[in-house]
């Protein structure tokens, strides 16, 4: 922990310079690696949330995205609600459902341990894998809205420019973030409770509130997320499974309660996996760069504490 | 030869340097006690030479041989066995399956002699309620446990972390004819305590752990006398 | 003794039934004990990881890189059906090897996600070598074992399942009982009290995935054919672990009594409502962890013992 600003401006450093080298090699893949990253570190601010603060990692986490993006779906079809405009209430659907679920399962694991909690929320993700596949069947639905399939051309390529409203998401979604967690009564009380919860409960503090709070938050940001990606994104029962991991291997890469490490590790594994992608015939393994990474970070991390 | 001896023995925490150039000598046989306000290092000083974890620098060699690099497990087998400050005992087993987890793998016993074993200890300790779980017995059960787990291991030195600690003067005193019991049995015993009359009763050496660092080292009557030791003790007061 | 002879009376009875069952059993109430047993393999293996404190959801995958090696090692080298599914065990356990000198060393939910993410990591790994596995299209096999004769494979079916039950007794009962329960109960105690704890730790691991590995092999040969999808299928994890959850987790009988409450529960949702049924086990998980966390027979047990005790005073 002490060694961290130094490590930090160490990766920052190196960073920087594979952006320049990748710049120059795949530009295409730097910008298109640069809105997935966004992407991915928008979904996984929820996730850090609810593990750096309850200290449940969940493994539904996923599914809520595709839960939601099936949500916006039916209000685009039946009630045609602009996707984006969707946003707005999928934040309050998913924000009441992580209400009711806290309520009727959370809540009774937080003292039964690290295993009970990973099958819960392992039980919680089938059951919503399933009931999307009853109720939809696995047959991909899409959803076309023509100013998200707009582009421009620098050169002789041309981009997306939609996609540029992940990044754009995720750094509005961390600065509200962030802001409720310093300026915020509640938000503090968050904080303290994720750095010591016996503490902060000694001190007084509602940890059951703020649990309560931080959990139903952090699945309504996973409407917002699901909004923005319904125009460009296939969704099925299984469209929102890999975020689970990914954004794992991101909070194991940033450290928990480093929410802006998740944006810069975003990026960066955004980065990584779009050259990847871009090498042909390698591209099917793009798949493993965020294992790759997590597996990397989290046995570095593992060997380090044993060795002091 | 000592027993165990420890050479510039070292642990930094981050900043904090809990135990600061350490130098030991036990000698075989004899009770020896390490005292120091809270926080002194006596704990980590353990936790060390257990194995628990590993030195910032220096040496432990024990019998001779040098095990500061020795996996924990190994070094139990070897014959260095602990007890926890804070008594740990496994949940999910009976009081005498307990102490059987010393006898089975750090002595390296079968399960039928374990179980033998298992049973001595306990007639040693006059552990009772060998048979009941672990949420039924009584905080000097518990304690019974953890040294009798460190006992069924068949220790030749044993360090025993405020074993003390929360037992009535009765308990204490039964506690103190068996720690008496087992050096006569030819156990080498670390003792780490604050009640000083415990001390007093059974060590025939002591040394003072103030920081990190060894401040005194004698045997109890004088060492209590050195106004280093009464200074480290009356700064903690304040 | 009068205990101990009922015991083994009982035991040779239920062998036999089991053994002489294809005689007498029609076609599908075999096929659904055949599958009951599949089922109850896994949830033992998995519940024998478990027992070291360990949540592994690495079963789908190891179960699908059974299958794999099997069947490529059938119909791309030729080599004969029974001796693919020792050649997939052997494969699974030199993988789980060289896996679990890195993820031995992670705990909890670190441990926990890693051995999730291992199942995408395998199947994209299969996807992505179609010279050798067929990639996303799978692998169909034309020579199937014992040439497809029901009653043997059954029998091979049941051997697997009786060698994991006899396996998992033979840990609950032995020194390897005291060793991993002292790990799951307290890890810093363990080590202290002279337990290699990463010796056990990998001993279960590689055991365990080798014996998911078998019986995706068997399941392979069993059926003729290997996609990504089937092969590496979150059903070979979820059902399993619904079943030890039911029956009571950290203990054989527990797991085994689950997956036989359970397998007709499941036999009989599937066909009452066809595409549904897979739901309820996610919901039956979440039921249990939130009402029952200690299953049915860890229920009883601990009833049992209670009631004991209170007759003893
Ligand atoms: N794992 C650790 N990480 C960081 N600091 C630690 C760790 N273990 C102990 N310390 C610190 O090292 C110092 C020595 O602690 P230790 O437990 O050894 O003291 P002690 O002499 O046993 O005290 P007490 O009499 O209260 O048991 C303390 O300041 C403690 O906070
Ligand atoms: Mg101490």
């Amino acid at each position: 922990m002490n060694a961290k600003p130094f490590h930090l401006n160490r990766t920052l450093l190196i960073l920087i310079i594979l952006l320049v080298v990748i710049a120059i090699w795949k530009p295409v893949a730097l910008i298109y690696g640069f809105q997935r990253g966004g992407l991915y570190a928008l979904i996984a601010l929820p996730l850090a949330l609810i593990l750096g603060i309850i200290g449940i990692l969940n493994l539904g986490h996923g599914d809520f995205l595709t839960l939601a993006m099936y949500i916006g779906y039916l209000l685009f079809e039946n009630l045609k609600i602009d996707p984006l405009l969707s946003m707005v209430p999928l934040f309050f659907i998913f924000l009441a459902l992580g209400m009711g679920i806290y309520m009727i399962t959370i809540k009774y694991v937080l003292k039964s341990g690290e295993l009970n909690q990973l099958i819960l929320t392992f039980g919680i993700s089938m059951v919503i894998i399933q009931m999307a596949e009853l109720i939809w069947t696995t047959r991909p639905r899409n959803l076309y809205v023509s100013y998200a399939s707009s582009s421009v051309s620098f050169l002789d390529f041309s981009v997306g420019t939609y996609e540029f409203l992940y990044p754009a998401l995720a750094i509005g979604v961390l600065i509200a973030l962030r802001l409720f967690l310093k300026k915020t009564k509640l938000g503090q009380a968050a904080t303290a409770v994720g750095q010591n919860p016996r503490g902060a409960e000694i001190v007084g503090i509602d940890t059951n509130r703020v649990y309560f709070t931080v959990f139903s938050i952090s699945i309504g940001i996973l409407g917002i997320a699901a909004g923005v990606m319904l125009p460009r994104t296939s969704i099925f029962p299984l469209t929102g499974s890999p975020y689970t991991l990914k954004s794992f291997a991101l909070v194991a890469m940033a450290g928990l309660g480093d929410l802006n490490g998740i944006l810069i590790g975003g990026i960066t594994l955004g980065i990584a996996e779009a050259v990847i992608q871009s090498i042909p015939g390698y591209g099917g393994w793009s798949d493993l760069v965020f294992f790759g990474v997590l597996l990397a970070v989290i046995l570095t991390r593992a060997y380090r504490r044993s060795e002091s | 030869m000592p027993i165990l001896e420890t050479k510039h023995l070292t642990k930094r925490f981050g900043g904090l340097v809990a135990v600061d150039d350490v130098n030991l000598k036990i000698e075989e046989r004899e009770i020896l006690g390490i005292i120091g306000p809270n926080g002194a290092g006596k704990t980590t000083l353990v936790s060390l030479i257990s194995g628990l974890i590993y030195p910032t620098q220096g040496e432990i060699a024990f019998n001779g041989k040098n095990v500061e690099k020795l996996p924990e497990f190994e070094r139990s087998r070897m014959g260095l066995a602990r007890t926890f400050q804070l008594v740990r005992p496994l949940q999910q087993f009976t009081g005498l399956e307990n102490i059987m987890v010393g006898a089975l793998f750090a002595a390296g016993e079968s399960l039928k002699k374990a179980r033998e074993s298992a049973n001595e200890v306990c007639d040693l300790l006059e552990f009772e309620r060998r048979n009941l779980h672990i949420d039924k017995l009584t905080v000097l059960d518990l304690k019974k446990i953890e040294i009798g787990r460190a006992l069924a291991s068949r220790p030749k030195i044993l360090f025993l972390d405020e074993v003390m600690a929360g037992l009535n003067s009765d308990e204490t005193w039964q506690m103190i004819s068996l720690i008496k019991k087992l050096r006569n049995s030819g156990i080498t015993i670390v003792i780490i305590e604050h009640i000083m009359g415990v001390i007093k009763e059974l060590t025939d050496r002591v040394v003072v752990l103030d920081s990190g660092k060894v401040i005194a080292e004698g045997v109890y009557t004088e060492v209590s006398k050195d106004p280093k030791v009464i200074s480290a003790y009356l700064g903690e007061e304040e | 003794m009068k205990n101990r002879t009922g015991l083994i009376i009982a035991v040779v009875g239920v062998l036999s039934v089991m053994i002489s069952l294809p005689y007498y059993s029609g076609a599908y109430f075999l096929s659904v004990t055949m599958t009951i047993l599949l089922n109850m393999t896994l949830a033992v293996s998995w519940d024998m990881m478990l027992r070291t404190g360990q949540l592994s959801f690495g079963i789908a995958g190891f179960f699908g890189i059974g299958s794999y090696v099997s069947i490529v090692a059938v119909s791309n080298f030729g080599v004969n059906n029974v001796v693919s599914i020792f050649l997939a065990a052997a494969f699974v356990a030199v993988i789980a090897l060289a896996l679990a000198f890195a993820i031995l060393k992670l705990r909890g939910i670190y441990f926990a996600i890693t051995t999730l993410a291992l199942t995408m990591v395998f199947s994209v790994t299969i996807r992505n070598m179609p010279t050798l596995t067929g990639g996303s299209g799978g692998k169909v096999l034309y020579n199937t074992i014992f040439n497809g004769d029901t009653t043997k494979i059954y029998w091979l079916i049941l051997t697997m399942a009786l060698f994991t039950i006899l396996l998992s007794i033979v840990f609950e009962k032995t020194r390897v009982h005291y060793a991993i329960s002292s790990i799951r109960n307290d890890e810093v105690v363990a080590k202290s009290s002279g337990i290699n704890v990463f010796k056990y730790l990998t001993v279960l691991f590689v055991i365990t995935a080798m014996i998911q590995g078998v019986a995706g092999a068997i399941y392979t040969q069993q059926y003729g054919f290997a996609y990504p999808e089937t092969a590496f299928s979150l059903d070979f994890l979820m059902l399993p672990m619904a079943m030890a959850l039911v029956g009571g987790i950290y203990s054989t009988w527990g797991s085994v009594i689950g997956s036989v409450v359970l397998g007709l529960v499941a036999e009989y949702l599937r066909l009452v409502m066809p595409h549904g049924s897979k739901i309820i086990y996610g919901i039956i998980v979440i039921l249990i962890i939130l009402f029952l966390p200690k299953g049915i027979y860890g229920t009883l047990e601990s009833k049992l013992r209670t009631t004991r005790n209170g007759a003893r005073k």
